[in-house]
């Protein structure tokens, strides 16, 4: 069994001026190789919790945080905001539901990849972006790095922002709803670039989503989280096969129904 | 009669002004939705879905083709009886951040869509709004709240509740659940299955599970044409288009599933089994 790359340990968030506490006393590991998915309702603090984990808590309006965040073997406080952003493009990287839309609109998808590489890897070189395109499953690497990003659509984007993810070597991929919103197709499609991300680069991942069905697929281990508690987490296949919280139960059954009327299909 | 009877109807984009080359979003699409009808739109992105309905609402001039409601072609009306129609078309956008005014309080957004009615007063409209709040099953307190101090799910009930306050025959719904989590989903379900009980309904999305639970008949949409339509039930078990098995297949099972995955190239676990405990 492999050992663990991300330990978060009594994690404690306070958000905004009414200072709500939005996660509470949350406890997880992640191992390295590892798809490890956190599913639960909005509201649940699971996009609040990933934000933490990279020091984005002074932009995201955090009052308050305590608990420690362990990355490969060195302890920082989760209040730590600073040391916490150090970990960003340093062995973590993250990606959203619309990644790219927090880019800059008026450069070319070339230029906003080598300067990344160059603040990450001090690797300014266009074959490095090119090969990373490749990778993400471009087959004209060219053309996407002459485009800007509005050229180019949701799905093509959403690729964009692995490849500038994966632009730092990241030892863990946080992956915040990467797929919602996208049509199905192209969901299924970055999925399956996931898992070969995970296989080739030996990468983990910390797969949030809401969607039971991405996590049931995906993850080798999944959390359940509920009002900023961690409610139940186990084996992936264990856990559909036999929730042990009522809760994780109602979540499991209501994922089956909606897909009821497909059954026959 | 058909409710709405679309046909021949086509919508051309000039895509760019250098190239003049043009993109038809649309093409000689011909669709009917019967009085108290759910009709389910179901296409990826791109498909010209969102055009379609912001054609029949004449938010988008057609290029050709003609757009019947309750038997009036609606080419050629005058602005004014074009309004009087719209108001019994209720439509509820895509994304409900922008489709309510941030500045103004829910009830004045809601009841704003029967400013148009000369017969009710102020009181009267605001009555109407807060009945509407109701239906949608938000508290009449949140008809004094911005669109700021709410939560997107809240934001969404509200946007159906202004395209339901008119009472309209029928209602357009643009992806409204988009991103939802699976709980505010269904419980939006309930609003919107309540809200069409008696009215009928176009409603749109990229999502099959989502046609499949609301509507009586789907119509799928690829590349600006209905490539397939039919009862919910036959045909999401017999489909008959390529296109359609392709977006059938590709919807996740709810539970692990080795072949499912096998097919979309996505590896199981490459690790040995996991402790739970830890």
């Amino acid at each position: 069994m492999s050992e663990p790359i991300l330990v978060v340990h009594g994690l404690n968030l306070w958000l905004g001026r009414e200072r709500s506490h939005v996660v509470r006393e949350l406890d997880f590991s992640l191992r390295r190789g590892e798809i490890l998915g956190i599913a639960g309702e909005s509201g649940a603090g699971k996009s609040q919790t990933a934000a933490a984990l990279i020091g984005l808590g002074g932009i995201e309006n955090t009052a308050a945080a305590t608990g420690q965040i362990t990355f490969a073997g060195d302890t920082i406080e989760a209040g730590d905001f600073n040391r916490l952003a150090g970990l960003r493009g340093r062995g973590i990287s993250m990606v959203t539901q619309e990644s790219m839309a927090s880019l800059t609109p008026v450069r070319r998808i070339g230029d906003l990849l080598t300067e990344t590489l160059e603040r990450v890897a001090s690797d300014r070189t266009v074959d490095r972006a090119r090969e990373l395109l490749l990778e993400v499953g471009f087959t004209e690497p060219d053309r996407i790095l002459a485009s800007f990003s509005h050229e180019l659509s949701g799905g093509m984007r959403q690729r964009v922002a692995f490849a500038l993810a994966l632009a730092a070597e990241p030892q863990v991929l946080i992956a915040d709803e990467p797929t919602t919103a996208l049509d199905l197709r192209l969901q299924a499609s970055l999925m399956a670039l996931m898992s070969r991300l995970r296989e080739s680069r030996g990468m983990s991942i910390l797969l949030i989503t809401h969607d039971l069905a991405v996590i049931a697929q995906m993850a080798d281990r999944a959390l359940i989280m509920r009002e900023g508690r961690l409610v139940e987490s186990g084996p992936t296949d264990q856990l559909f096969a036999d929730p042990g919280d009522p809760y994780t139960r109602r979540l499991i059954e209501q994922n089956r129904s909606r897909r009821g009327s497909l059954a026959a299909a | 009669m058909p409710l709405l009877e679309v046909s021949g109807l086509t919508v051309t984009f000039q895509a760019s002004r250098r190239t003049e080359s043009s993109v038809t979003a649309v093409a000689d699409l011909d669709l009917e939705i019967e009085a108290g009808e759910v009709v389910a739109l179901v296409g990826e992105s791109g498909s010209g879905k969102t055009t379609l309905a912001r054609s029949i609402v004449r938010l988008i001039e057609p290029t050709s083709g003609t757009i019947r409601f309750d038997g009036v072609d609606l080419n050629g009306l005058k602005a004014r009886e074009l309004a009087a129609l719209r108001s019994r078309i209720g439509f509820v956008m895509q994304d409900s951040v922008t489709a309510l005014n941030p500045r103004r309080v829910l009830l004045s957004s809601i009841s704003s869509p029967l400013e148009s009615k000369r017969s009710l007063g102020r009181s009267q409209r605001e009555e109407l709004a807060a009945k509407s709040l109701e239906r949608v099953g938000l508290p009449v307190t949140f008809g004094g709240k911005r669109p700021g101090e709410i939560s997107g799910g809240q934001r969404q009930r509200a946007a159906i509740a202004r395209a339901i306050v008119t009472e309209p025959d029928l209602l357009i719904c643009d992806e409204p659940l988009a991103g939802l989590d699976l709980m505010t989903e269904s419980r939006m379900l309930e609003v919107l299955k309540e809200a069409t009980r008696e009215t009928a309904c176009l409603f749109i999305t990229h999502d099959l599970c989502l046609a499949a639970n609301v509507a009586d008949r789907i119509a799928v949409m690829e590349q600006g044409r209905i490539i397939e339509e039919g009862p919910a039930v036959e045909l999401l078990s017999r489909p008959a288009h390529p296109h359609t098995r392709a977006l059938i297949e590709a919807i996740p099972p709810a539970d692990p599933d080795s072949t499912w995955r096998d097919r979309h190239g996505i590896a199981s676990s490459v690790q040995p089994p996991f402790d739970a405990a830890t």
